[in-house]
């Protein structure tokens, strides 16, 4: 068999996320200006970055939280503890250099773990050998410059403009618009990042891209992506090419439109037309077409392959809404409804089908600081349906403390072994939150989740910081 | 082939949308759908201070626009002899000014000339640049609101909303940010691109993005939901998996542990994990989702000589002759040809 096609961890994978998730867990971070020694009154950290309506906030900011989450069934129970740590240093408007830190680290506390499918709480935490378990979503380095390369950014982080979303471990650039036209030339390049993928051989992607403001409210960027991914089968290698088109029409209202073609096949086409009216009532239109059938791709293209196979052409129209009315209430609802390009490609994990939602909220009922909301979907195939109901209640207590409760419905209707199978979820949860400091709060939840085969119940308690 | 046929419509679209762009933009004000002000004739070559055609600039709080009498001061005698599109006259209508004001403030802004000349000595040129040698006016020569925040910071003056605004706040969240905001603001994010996350930026941190959305999970991703319900899910519309997950997520779990269904008659005498995947035959991969030894199933043993392909097998495997394929012998000649 191909050698490749069962990785296991490396070791340095393996070390990264161990010291991830140590260094989280164990190490609290400071970031509130100088310490104070022994006797000395701290002083504060000096104005420097600021952040428009805020008081100034110091160099160095963020967010730190603990979570605790214990979970039981009638035969199994687990419990983890899990730290994110988000740092943001510097202001891009006030200095040259800006960075920012995303780690998140996980422990198994009862090291539970069970490969055959038996345990209720199988996660893909378990898939590693340690219990400790990290990932480095974000950090970065950004300059911005005076020069004709107006901003560069290097180390882990994510191409959020690109046709695709993915994060990379690389670097970027981007020069300076210039003349009426307001043109702008980018690069990127750097390794993939596949957070579950247990090796980065092989993996590579370079990306091009130009912009241009050709009239007041427009602007227009044509993207190249070029990607090479070691996949567990074959080695894959693609081309996307995309031009996009953003277009204001007012100060609430805009438009958008997307052609990509992959490895010079057109892939798929997106339209969307957005209006937020200020009177309160809010609609959007948009239409999504796949053109050509996705098979086996890099996994920054990849449709699910290995798991739902080919994705055939198909097209979609979305239509949703929403509007106050009144004061205290507000409605939002929207359909899609998708249609294969040729019916006979109807299978397994291609389906037409249909979804509506509704979802009102009431505001500020039946006292102020009281919000009520309920939510309708339905999503409805050939063969599948999947519907869920469900309402939660805000309430405020005063300025420190906020109670949240409410129940979700579930149905689930699909063809398993050519019968049909129905089954229901129903959950009800609990939860408040208390801002114990300015900055500081603690937030605990209860949820019972209920289905014809377990019963679940989850706590999680959850302190954050944010500094 | 089919988007061949589409190519001039989709250019056609464009083109409409390019040209609804342009019209609209112009009807709403973001376009140069008047003449631009040519400040550079006036500033640069003709040597007029700024206060000469805006002259409540310093004792008031609007920029003091020039009225077409002003104008004509001058103007009446230098526009003799020249065309209508190129006298002073063209920028007024009805002795209103019909230039392109590009840095105009809404009535929600708060906003003195006078505090910010007379009393704090800030001169015209600080904030409007090199606007005298500005041959027509452009979207380039705005004051953005980016500069008045770092003006205020170099200076250490107030930089609270509050300061400008009368109705945005720091704690106070916009009109649009309640009821099922939660639900679409990735939409909004998504449509406005790069121009969308900079107005998130003026209250939000990226690390306070990044905290909601590493650990908020949606409301149906329970227990159910990790064990059975997202095969449903995906069946119906994987687009909706991929907002938050790539492929390696769902490899990794499919390779590393076993589905919950792999209890009772998935194997042998039953096999009934053959239907999973065999009926309705669909996809080039099959079972090698999770098995990567199993022998091939082209093996198959063909059809017997005597066993005509329309045969109903079921007649005797069905009912006499026992199978330990769930289907009771209806997709027999799927695999033995």
């Amino acid at each position: 068999m191909d050698g490749r096609s069962r990785r296991t961890p490396t070791s340095l994978g393996r070390a990264r996320s161990e010291w991830c998730g140590v260094m989280l867990l164990a190490v609290g971070a400071r970031a509130d200006g100088q310490e104070a020694g022994p006797g000395e009154t701290p002083t504060a950290a000096p104005p420097s970055a600021t952040v428009f309506g805020a008081a100034p906030l110091p160099e160095l900011h963020g967010v730190w939280s603990f979570e605790y989450r214990w979970r039981k069934t009638a035969d199994d129970h687990d419990q983890d503890l899990f730290s994110l740590l988000g740092l943001d240093w510097g202001d891009a408007r006030q200095r040259p250099l800006t960075a920012h830190l995303l780690l998140r680290g996980a422990a198994d506390l009862d090291g539970t773990t069970d490969a055959t499918g038996g345990y209720a709480f199988d996660s893909l935490a378990d898939t590693y050998d340690q219990r400790v378990t990290g990932q480095l979503y974000q950090a970065w380095v950004g300059g911005h410059l005076d020069g004709a390369v107006a901003d560069w950014r290097a180390g882990r982080f994510t191409l959020d403009e690109a046709p695709i979303v993915t994060t990379i471990d690389g670097g970027s650039v981007a020069t300076r618009p210039t003349n009426g036209l307001e043109i702008e030339f980018g690069a990127c390049g750097g390794i993939p990042v596949h957070f579950l993928e247990s090796s980065s051989d092989g993996d590579w992607l370079v990306g091009l891209y130009s912009q241009a403001r050709g009239w007041a409210g427009a602007r227009t960027r044509l993207d190249w992506l070029h990607v090479e991914d070691e996949t567990r089968f074959a080695d894959s290698e693609d081309d996307l090419v995309g031009i996009s088109h953003w277009q204001q029409l007012s100060r609430q209202s805009d438009l958008f439109g997307r052609l990509t073609w992959l490895e010079g096949e057109a892939r798929d086409l997106q339209l969307r037309g957005r209006i937020d009216d200020p009177k309160g009532w809010r609609a959007s239109v948009t239409y999504f077409e796949l053109l050509s059938t996705q098979k086996e791709l890099t996994t920054e293209f990849d449709p699910f392959f290995e798991s739902a196979f080919q994705y055939e052409p198909y097209r979609q129209v979305q239509l949703a809404g929403g509007s106050e009315f009144g004061r205290h209430l507000d409605v939002a609802a929207g359909v899609d409804v998708r249609r294969l390009r040729n019916r006979d490609d109807e299978a397994a994990f291609n389906h037409e089908f249909e979804r509506w939602y509704l979802a009102p909220t009431l505001l500020d009922l039946p006292a102020d600081g009281t919000s009520i909301a309920f939510l309708g979907e339905v999503w409805d195939a050939d063969r599948e349906r999947y519907v869920t109901l469900g309402g939660d209640a805000t309430v405020e207590c005063g300025e420190r403390w906020k109670v949240r409760g409410g129940t979700h419905f579930a149905l689930y209707r699909y063809d398993l072994y050519q019968d049909r199978e129905l089954d229901r979820v129903r959950t009800w949860f609990l939860g408040v939150d208390w801002n114990v400091a300015r900055r500081t709060r603690l937030r605990a939840d209860y949820e019972h989740e209920q289905d014809r085969f377990d019963r679940y119940q989850t706590l999680r308690m959850r302190l954050s910081w944010a500094f | 082939m089919g988007l061949l046929k589409r190519v001039p419509a989709i250019l056609g679209g464009a083109l409409a949308v390019a040209a609804l762009g342009c019209l609209m933009s112009g009807r709403f004000g973001f376009g140069a759908a008047t003449p631009g002000f040519p400040h550079a004739a006036h500033g640069e070559e003709a040597g007029l201070d700024c206060t000469a055609c805006h002259a409540g600039a310093e004792s008031g709080d609007e920029p003091g626009m020039p009225k077409l009498s002003q104008c004509q001061l001058c103007h009446k005698d230098l526009d003799e002899g020249k065309p209508p599109e190129q006298q002073a006259t063209a920028f007024f209508l009805e002795n209103a000014l019909q230039a392109q004001r590009l840095a105009a403030l809404t009535d929600e802004v708060r906003f003195s000339h006078q505090a910010h000349v007379a009393s704090y000595g800030i001169a015209c040129a600080d904030c409007h640049g090199d606007l005298a040698a500005n041959p027509r006016v452009t979207a380039d020569v705005r004051v953005t609101m980016a500069k008045c925040v770092d003006c205020h910071a170099a200076r250490k003056a107030p930089n609270e909303c509050a300061t400008c605004h009368q109705e945005i706040r720091i704690d106070r969240p916009p009109a649009d940010h309640v009821a099922s905001w939660k639900r679409e603001h990735g939409g909004a994010l998504r449509m406005g691109g790069r121009e969308e996350s900079g107005s998130c930026a003026i209250c939000h941190q990226q690390s306070a993005c990044d905290a909601c959305h590493r650990t908020e999970l949606p409301q149906d991703h329970g227990g159910y939901w990790r064990r059975r319900g997202h095969g449903v899910a995906v069946a119906v519309d994987r687009n909706r998996c991929a907002t938050c997950h790539q492929s390696d997520s769902c490899d990794r779990c499919h390779q590393e542990s076993s589905p919950v269904s792999h209890t009772a008659s998935w194997g042998s005498p039953r096999d009934r994990h053959c239907v999973t995947c065999h009926l309705p035959l669909g996809g080039d991969q099959g079972c090698a989702t999770c098995h990567q030894a199993a022998p091939s199933h082209a093996l198959a043993a063909p059809l017997p000589a005597n066993h005509a392909p329309g045969m109903n097998c079921r007649q005797c495997h069905g009912l006499t002759a026992p199978l330990p394929h769930p289907d009771k012998g209806d997709q027999c000649t799927a695999c033995h040809r």
